[in-house]
């Protein structure tokens, strides 16, 4: 991915890593964020993602890193206290001994902001993340999504560069996730804020992103625009994190051809597909054809079985309300096509065709670094 | 199994129980405060030895106001007991924080709390062997305040780290992030949450220095404690006993309230805004 100019450049990381005694948290992670970016860490737990959001906000001090810039200034070694960024923790880490206002007012007081104007900047942060009349309560009488709420102004008040969010919404109801993403979202708009969130969920990194940098075994293994992640995954352990529901593996059968294609035996079929591994594909290398759900055309009488075709029988269908999974067999295992409704499924079903720019073939190493 | 269940509860909420673990509560607690109440009551009495309050009188406390000698141990019990808090407020509090952030926090206060299980003469004629004749200092109350330090400082740390185990350290986090000073981190909100255990380990500090009597014996070179002071007198001079009663008296009046007191800092809710 294009790497945003230096003029724009909000966040550079350079070359961060950090061991926990004998474990690798960070290998060598590089990342540069632009001014009013949404970029998600996106990964499962141990991924590193934590490590390198404490290590932007200075939380952590990193075992080695080549630069760590927020805006201009070179932040190695500043103390958290003194960066520009703050932090909405994981479980919100809200101070229980003091009202809703006095965990707004926090970053201004310890500022030395006069109380009546602190008072004043938490009652407006207050108010932009919809609890105006809530400033004197005591934090146990708020509920999950209202602390959420405080945690945010709390973060907010301070008007940070960066506003790091580690798994914001991972206590919350499904519901209420759902809805805190699209008025986190709002927010981010409306303040031009740079927004770095952790989560493990990527449907939350799609839903809510510029751009996400997914992590695995403390490395970035992609960092792109969401669509990408699904389009250009780099690799199988990109494809399947996503959730691309067909993954079919095989071994390199051609070289890359003219057009960015390359061919993929799967043993009992032959797939042509646009190769987006990083490197150069190696004939009789692992690799997998990556397809998702909506691109296979079904066939039905007596449609040719060749190259992109297999032979398919169906199985079941799972109904999702807005669309319908059908399940189909094919010699190469099971695979998963979806269609708006279940009519569109033909029943004299006899092949499943994947066109070649409808899917790509990846390297089937899990987790090697773009 | 649901039987059986049902059958243990039952069996536990049979009044009979109840009655008895009530009546046991009530007989400890009878135990603990009636003697007491006696002994104030018969500080009035013109024959306390006797067994009977009457008659009444107020000459035990208008001859220990004319008595002087136990005003000089009095001061220097409370001066020591004083320094005694204070100090394991502090060093609990530090040692405690310390300790909590190690990663295997539990040998270390197992380490730190084995002395309690050491007799008070023994520690005490240990520190005076140390001290007087292999250091070869003059003992004094600065001695007798270093032995009950190291009495009560273990149950000090006991506070402070139980009161951490329950303290989130990520609140640490969100105020360095916030901006907050290393020293703005503890007294914005360290020690507020902390508070009740830290005033307790003062509290503990002081009321185990003040009523200690084995290691003192040791330590006191030539000095004396209130307790080292009640002692002698009611073991040498049946005389005393009387006075003895009185100033007893007048000690739980006045820690009563004090205590009281200090439970009211320890434990109401934080101050709202500064």
């Amino acid at each position: 991915m294009t790497d945003p100019d230096a003029a724009e450049r909000v966040l550079e990381v350079a070359n961060a890593r950090h061991r926990y005694g004998d474990v690798i948290g960070l290998d060598d992670v590089s990342l540069s964020v632009r001014r009013g970016e949404f970029l998600t860490l996106l990964g499962q737990s141990g991924s590193g993602k934590t490590t390198l959001l404490r290590i932007i906000g200075g939380l952590e001090t990193p075992t080695s890193i080549a630069a760590l810039r927020i805006g201009d200034e070179d932040v190695r070694g500043v103390p958290a206290a003194r960066r520009d960024c703050s932090t909405v923790f994981q479980g919100y880490a809200l101070f229980p001994h003091m009202s809703v206002s006095e965990n707004v007012e926090f970053g201004l007081r310890v500022r030395g902001v006069a109380p009546a104007e602190r008072r004043r900047k938490a009652v407006s942060a207050l108010s932009l993340v919809r609890l105006s009349g809530k400033e004197d309560r005591r934090i146990h009488q708020l509920s999950g999504g209202e602390r959420q709420r405080v945690g945010l102004a709390r973060a907010l008040v301070t008007e940070p560069t960066i506003l790091l969010l580690d798994e914001p919404l991972g206590a919350l109801d499904e519901r209420l996730r759902i809805d805190m993403q699209v008025e986190l979202l709002a927010l981010q708009k409306q303040l031009g804020m740079t927004f770095i969130y952790v989560t493990h969920s990527q449907e939350e990194a799609i839903t809510m992103s510029d751009r996400i940098a997914l992590m695995h075994r403390g490395r970035i293994v992609q960092l792109a625009p969401p669509e990408d992640l699904f389009e250009k995954p780099v690799n199988r352990f990109v494809a399947d994190f996503m959730g691309v529901e067909n993954l079919i593996d095989g071994v390199i059968a051609s070289g890359l051809e003219e057009g960015g294609h390359v061919e993929l035996d799967a043993g009992t079929a032959r797939f042509r597909a646009r190769w987006t591994g990083v490197e150069e594909p190696e004939i009789g290398s692992g690799a997998t054809l990556v397809v998702r759900a909506e691109r296979p055309v079904m066939l039905s009488g007596s449609a040719a079985v060749g190259l992109n075709s297999v032979p398919a029988s169906l199985g079941s269908t799972i109904y999702k309300g807005a669309h319908v999974d059908q399940i189909v067999t094919t010699p190469v295992g099971p695979m998963t096509v979806r269609v708006l409704d279940r009519h569109a499924v033909p029943a004299s079903l006899s092949a499943v065709q994947v066109p070649p720019d409808a899917a790509c073939i990846v390297p089937n190493r899990g987790d090697h670094s773009s | 199994m649901r039987a059986g269940a049902a059958t243990d509860i039952a069996w536990q909420t049979r009044p009979i129980w109840r009655r008895l673990g009530m009546s046991s509560g009530l007989a400890v607690l009878a135990l603990a405060y009636l003697p007491i109440v006696w002994l104030m009551v018969m500080s009035f009495s013109a024959r306390p030895l006797s067994g009977v309050p009457y008659p009444l009188t107020l000459e035990w406390y208008l001859r220990m106001a004319a008595d002087t000698r136990w005003r000089a141990p009095m001061v220097s019990s409370i001066v020591i007991a004083v320094l005694v808090g204070i100090a394991c407020a502090l060093i609990g509090t530090f040692v405690g924080r310390g300790v909590m952030r190690l990663k295997r926090p539990g040998w270390v206060l197992g380490t730190a709390l084995l002395p309690l299980f050491v007799p008070g003469l023994t520690i005490g004629a240990a520190l005076f062997l140390f001290l007087r004749l292999d250091l070869g200092l003059r003992l004094g109350p600065w001695s007798v305040a270093l032995g009950h330090v190291l009495w009560a400082l273990p149950f000090a740390l006991l506070l402070v780290v139980v009161m951490l185990t329950r303290f989130d350290r990520r609140l640490i986090d969100a105020a360095r992030d916030l901006g907050a000073s290393p020293y703005q981190v503890f007294w914005l909100v360290e020690w507020p949450l902390l508070r009740p255990a830290i005033i307790g380990a003062a509290m503990f500090g002081f009321f185990l220095s003040f009523s200690e009597l084995p290691r003192s014996l040791f330590l006191r070179g030539t000095s004396t404690t209130m307790p080292i002071f009640q002692w002698a007198q009611a073991s040498d001079h049946q005389s005393y006993v009387p006075i003895s009663f009185a100033l007893a008296t007048i000690i739980v009046v006045v820690t009563i309230p004090l205590l009281a007191v200090f439970f009211f800092i320890a434990f109401r809710p934080a101050a709202s805004r500064s």
